[in-house]
């Protein structure tokens, strides 16, 4: 049984894009003690997706179960480094890091990796401790330099998309946001696209022949008081450049916003 | 207002680096709600903020992170220890702000100047986190039993030391914090020059051991106190003899970026610091002010309960504009207040959930001052000159901290009681750190300092000082 279990593990690891997630964490001293200034992520996969680019992960990753993900980091200084989870705000940890961290006493640079999957999203937390710190305790006063970066593990993710609205251009307000590849799975196919009520939709509802335009992917979608949901981005990712466009400078709304309801592709 | 003189004692507690929404947003949100200009809800929310990590999705409150392109709303914040402090140099609050006096300030940079100073990345981003009343009860107990400021702004958009400096003096010669302070006067200079009794109660390094003209007379006078030692002092007030208590008190808290900590966790409120340890301070500090036995100084006190600034946390009014300020050779002026802060005054003299939305900030409570020890004298020309700025006088205008104390010739009898809750936090290992901030630096230098200087002086009044310099 269980033999099975992993030859269907490896059929669907083999199927699916490989997923990598890697964390990164420089940590370079300030006097002596270590300090992290680094710590990004991102997704990479067998797919064309660019390779990762450390400097451009940004964000908060979104992955889907099933993936395995990879944690990596480099520190600079005599420190030791410890990787938790669930430190803040989070469920318990359903990763599991196969190898802890590196300690030494000299610039470390180290991979580890994380291979079970979760149904929930978690946080790694990576704390940097210098390693011949006087004194009873271990960091005191304002605590070790750490770093936490949140990874986001779902079948299926809400995202709100949009900006603060700012000035008027030929009768128009127009806003943009921009989802890095390297920080959602490709995974992700949008399903419905929606305007809240919240927001723009009770703009466009109070105003009949005003319209909302999204651009995503090459693809356009119009919204008006009759129409607050759209699944013509339906299969497309998430990731890319979104711009929203509100015809008449009338009585603004404080930000342009859509809901996108994605999912792994069930 | 000749009832001023029912004022006794002037107490001043100054916290660090909150926000007023960051502290006190939830009174407008949260029943039973007060009529302050704090977070609200959006229409037909049946959302319940009270649970913790829930998302407040105004959009008037939308930081948007410019990295990622992620969406940030304030969220009902637990009260743990931070990953990091959050930025609150004055580049970082240029950020914050988003704009300039010209065009106004949109308030949706918070997200982005956190992440230029971490590498940190979450969901739910520290500088939009908001407490409610079970994180911090000690300000709800004061917000509903006391007059409360809704309009206090930080004189300027920067970080601690200028905005001390106006505090003490209305006057910086820096825009950062950076070293020791250079010289300028104090409000201490103008209480003695006036002949009025004043000491400083500090629960371990006192902020005004930055100034090195200071460091005899903390070493050496009674005027620099312990704060354990406020409640003897209080207890031994006498109706009688206005000279048993000082007229101007100042109570400092244990600053976390001191490098002393001898026996207790810091609990000024600076991040990552949780604010319980700083919330029990305050509940000791009340505590110690209002003892049953004997309610003298109580009777005629005003206590102003404010933050030196906003520490980066978000808040979604701008600052008052244009505000110039000198503020040392070669460096640009500010246009500006920075963001609103939570500030108090605790006092007899005040109703229950009194409002000022008045436009206030720190260098308020020199004006009191004098109007209250030195009447027809104002405190100073820079006071006056500041607060006869139009930009003061956007709203409602600028208020002054006397129009609070409605209650002067019928004060209140009693002191309520205070909320006996758990409060404090769960970390820190006493021991020694190395500097790092420029707060910590300022302090440490100011310590190295005054060891050089007196060091039979520190032996004796702060042997724990010597203990560290041995171990650093």
């Amino acid at each position: 049984m269980k033999v099975a279990t992993i030859v269907r593990i490896s059929k669907n690891l083999g199927d699916a894009l490989v997923k990598l997630a890697i964390v990164s964490l420089a940590i370079t001293m300030s006097g002596c003690k270590p300090k992290i200034i680094r710590f990004n992520a991102a997704i990479v996969s067998n797919s064309p997706i660019p390779a990762p680019d450390v400097a451009s992960q940004q964000g908060t990753i979104h992955v889907c179960p099933g993936g395995s993900i990879q944690l990596a980091w480099v520190v600079q200084g005599r420190a030791s480094l410890s990787a938790s989870q669930g430190e803040r705000y989070q469920p318990p940890a359903c990763f599991n890091i196969s190898n802890p961290p590196s300690q030494g006493t000299s610039n470390i640079s180290t991979t580890t990796q994380v291979t079970e999957s979760c149904s929930d999203h978690t946080i790694f937390r990576l704390t940097a401790l210098k390693t011949f710190w006087r004194n009873s305790g271990p960091c005191p006063g304002d605590g070790c330099p750490n770093a936490d970066r949140e990874v986001i593990v779902a079948t299926e993710v809400t995202e709100r998309i949009g900006n603060n609205v700012t000035g008027c251009v030929n009768d128009a307000y127009e806003v943009t946001n921009h989802r890095p590849t390297i920080d959602w799975d490709d995974r992700y196919h949008i399903g419905i696209v929606s305007v809240e009520g919240s927001s723009v939709g009770a703009f466009l509802e109070k105003t009949p022949g005003r319209t909302m335009t999204l651009l995503h992917n090459g693809k356009e979608v119009t919204f008006s008081a009759g129409t607050l949901t759209s699944d013509r981005l339906r299969g497309t990712s998430v990731s890319g450049d979104w711009t929203l466009r509100l015809s008449s400078c009338a009585s603004p709304p404080p930000a342009l916003i859509v809901k996108v309801q994605a999912d792994c592709g069930k | 207002m000749p009832a001023l003189n029912n004022v006794r004692t002037l107490a001043i507690v100054m916290m660090e680096n909150r926000s007023f929404d960051h502290m006190l947003g939830y009174l407008s949100l949260l029943a039973p709600t007060m009529e302050v200009d704090g977070l609200i809800a959006p229409q037909d929310s049946t959302v319940d903020y009270r649970v913790p990590l829930t998302q407040l999705e105004n959009d008037s409150y939308l930081n948007v992170s410019s990295s990622d392109g992620a969406l940030h709303y304030p969220f009902h914040m637990k009260d743990d220890p931070l990953t990091t402090d959050v930025p609150h140099d004055r580049h970082s609050v240029e950020t914050q702000l988003a704009g300039h006096s010209a065009t106004g300030y949109p308030m949706n940079g918070f997200v982005d100047a956190y992440y230029n100073s971490t590498p940190t990345r979450m969901d739910l981003a520290d500088p939009m986190g908001f407490f409610t009343a079970a994180e911090v009860p000690m300000m709800n107990f004061f917000a509903r039993n006391f007059a409360l400021f809704d309009r206090w702004f930080t004189p300027i958009p920067t970080d601690t030391q200028p905005n001390r400096l106006m505090a003490l003096n209305a006057e910086t010669n820096t825009d950062r914090t950076s070293g020791l302070p250079p010289s300028q006067g104090l409000v201490l200079d103008w209480l003695t020059k006036n002949n009025i009794d004043w000491k400083v109660y500090s629960d371990d390094l006192s902020f005004f051991a930055v100034f090195p003209r200071l460091w005899g007379e903390i070493l050496t006078s009674s005027r620099f106190q312990r704060f354990s030692t406020l409640t003897r002092d209080v207890l031994a007030a006498d109706p009688n003899n206005p000279k048993s208590f000082p007229q101007v008190i100042f109570i400092e808290p244990s600053f976390l970026d001191s490098p002393i900590h001898p026996d207790h966790d810091p609990n000024d409120d600076h991040p990552p610091l949780e604010v319980g340890f700083g919330e029990d301070f305050l509940r000791q500090v009340y505590q110690a002010l209002t003892p049953p036995a004997n309610l003298t100084v109580w009777k005629q006190l005003v206590m102003v309960l404010y933050f030196d600034e906003h520490g980066g946390f978000y808040d979604h009014v701008p600052p008052l504009f244009p505000v110039n300020q000198n503020c040392g050779s070669g460096n640009t002026p500010f246009n500006s207040t920075g963001p609103r802060v939570p500030a108090f005054i605790v006092s007899p003299f005040v109703g229950p959930g009194q409002i000022l939305s008045k436009n206030f900030d720190h260098t308020s409570v020199l004006e009191f001052l004098a109007e209250w020890l030195t009447p027809g004298s104002p405190y100073s020309s820079l006071v006056t000159d500041r607060l006869s700025q139009a930009g003061f006088n956007t709203g409602k205008g600028r208020g002054r901290l006397s129009d609070a104390l409605s209650l002067l010739q019928a004060p209140r009898t009693a002191p309520p009681n205070e909320p006996l809750v758990a409060m404090g936090g769960l970390r820190l290992t006493p021991g020694k750190k190395a500097a790092r901030t420029p707060n910590e630096l300022m302090f440490d230098q100011a310590v190295r300092g005054m060891i050089e200087k007196y060091p039979k002086e520190v032996a004796a009044k702060y042997p724990e000082l010597l203990h560290w310099e041995q171990n650093s």
